[in-house]
């Protein structure tokens, strides 16, 4: 994912922005920025939202910098600003969703719990019952599992790059993400016969 | 083995992190077990499923002005602005103080400056005949081309004046005829009232 290489070009960028440099915050913006737009779309299925939050992770970023000490590479700091400002904002867009709903549950009745792949099947990104059912079973998946099943097939990190960005132990990363699949086999076993 | 340790290195090998003596263990056990081999299959599926769903569904991707909208929120939000002067006499102060943290250390490399190095160089000047000061931190032990002569040892010395050259010739023969010369007027002195031929009174 990160070369050696990479990794030393982000050391001498990290330490030339904590010294005032502003150009090379922008070169770690351009570096960085499409990567951060994926895995925040991982979370957050609104192409515009996704644009909105990747300004944020980065301004945060910027404000952290001087705190950064570089026990863990650039790459996975960055990815953890990423994951937990996509979450908070699911988390705040949740309560907001559920207190509309509430007044349209008195209206309409229950809403539809596939909203989220419901848009996708009308905007036409998904095609095939096993793909389209794959996304669901994910979207149900605990937030834990969820969140390191998504970083390892999605992102393509590697179990420590994973155990960085989320913070937590190796073995945990594992052992969430054989769940996880293990889960998604248990949902989706109709759809593969 | 047991399936559910089976399981273990299904996901290993999924993750490609399966060592080549556990590769041959899970060959054996799905080559006899049909559950372990459809789960294997299963898992296998539902990576396909999500590399179809990616590439249908792709994330999005920056467009060129990204980086220039987030820079000029960043100076919107006053983020480089410069440091005041005081703010910046203050960062100088905390940078010079810092190596004062570290305790003993500093002062005792002070010491060290301070004392040891100039009696170094004092020593040097003692030694170096030539004349000139030396420059100050240097010592230049290469050109103090003043060589104290070793100390031989006694029996050596007493060879080497052994054998010193003869005096010369011319010298020789005046100490021989001072030698006869004493022998003669000796023998005079030891017998009385012979004088010498050149005594004779009239």
């Amino acid at each position: 994912m990160e070369g050696a290489e990479g990794k030393s070009q982000d050391e001498i960028l990290v330490r030339l922005c904590q010294n005032g440099d502003k150009r090379a915050f922008e070169q770690l913006v351009i570096r960085y920025q499409d990567k951060i737009f994926s895995v925040i779309y991982r979370f957050v299925k609104d192409r515009d939202t996704v644009k909105d939050l990747a300004q944020d992770v980065f301004i945060k970023a910027f404000n952290s910098l001087k705190g950064f000490e570089g026990r863990s590479s650039f790459y996975t700091w960055l990815y953890q600003i990423a994951v937990y400002t996509a979450l908070n904002h699911l988390s705040l867009a949740r309560v907001r969703t559920t207190r509309n709903l509430e007044a349209e549950e008195i209206e309409r009745g229950l809403p539809d719990p596939n909203a989220g792949i419901g848009n996708l099947l009308e905007n036409g990104y998904i095609h095939g019952e096993l793909a389209q059912a794959a996304l669901a079973a994910i979207e149900e998946l605990p937030e834990e599992y969820k969140k390191v099943f998504l970083l390892k097939e999605y992102e393509e990190m590697s179990y420590e790059e994973i155990a960085e960005t989320l913070n937590i132990p190796i073995g945990t990363v594992r052992s969430r993400l054989n769940r996880a699949r293990t889960e998604l086999r248990r949902v989706l076993k109709v759809e593969f016969q | 083995m047991d399936c559910e340790k089976i399981e273990d290195h299904i996901f290993e090998f999924l993750d490609d992190c399966l060592a080549p003596s556990d590769r041959k263990t899970l060959s054996h056990h799905l080559q006899g077990c049909p559950d372990c081999r459809m789960k294997l299959e299963d898992f296998l599926k539902l990576r396909a499923s999500v590399k179809f769903s990616k590439a249908l569904d792709p994330a999005p991707v920056a467009d060129r002005d990204f980086s220039r909208l987030v820079m000029s929120r960043l100076e919107r939000e006053g983020a480089f602005v410069s440091p005041s002067s005081v703010q910046i006499f203050v960062e100088r102060m905390r940078e010079m103080m810092a190596p004062f943290r570290a305790g003993w250390l500093v002062p005792a490399v002070a010491l060290v400056f301070l004392f040891i190095l100039p009696l170094g160089i004092l020593g040097n000047l003692n030694k170096n005949q030539k004349g000139g000061l030396p420059v100050p931190g240097v010592l230049n032990v290469a050109e103090n081309k003043t060589q104290v002569p070793e100390k031989k040892p006694l029996p050596e010395v007493m060879a080497e004046v052994e054998q010193k050259p003869a005096l010369p010739k011319e010298q020789d023969t005046q100490q021989m005829e001072l030698e006869e010369y004493l022998k003669v007027h000796s023998q005079y002195a030891s017998e009385p009232n012979i004088a010498p031929v050149s005594y004779v009174n009239y």
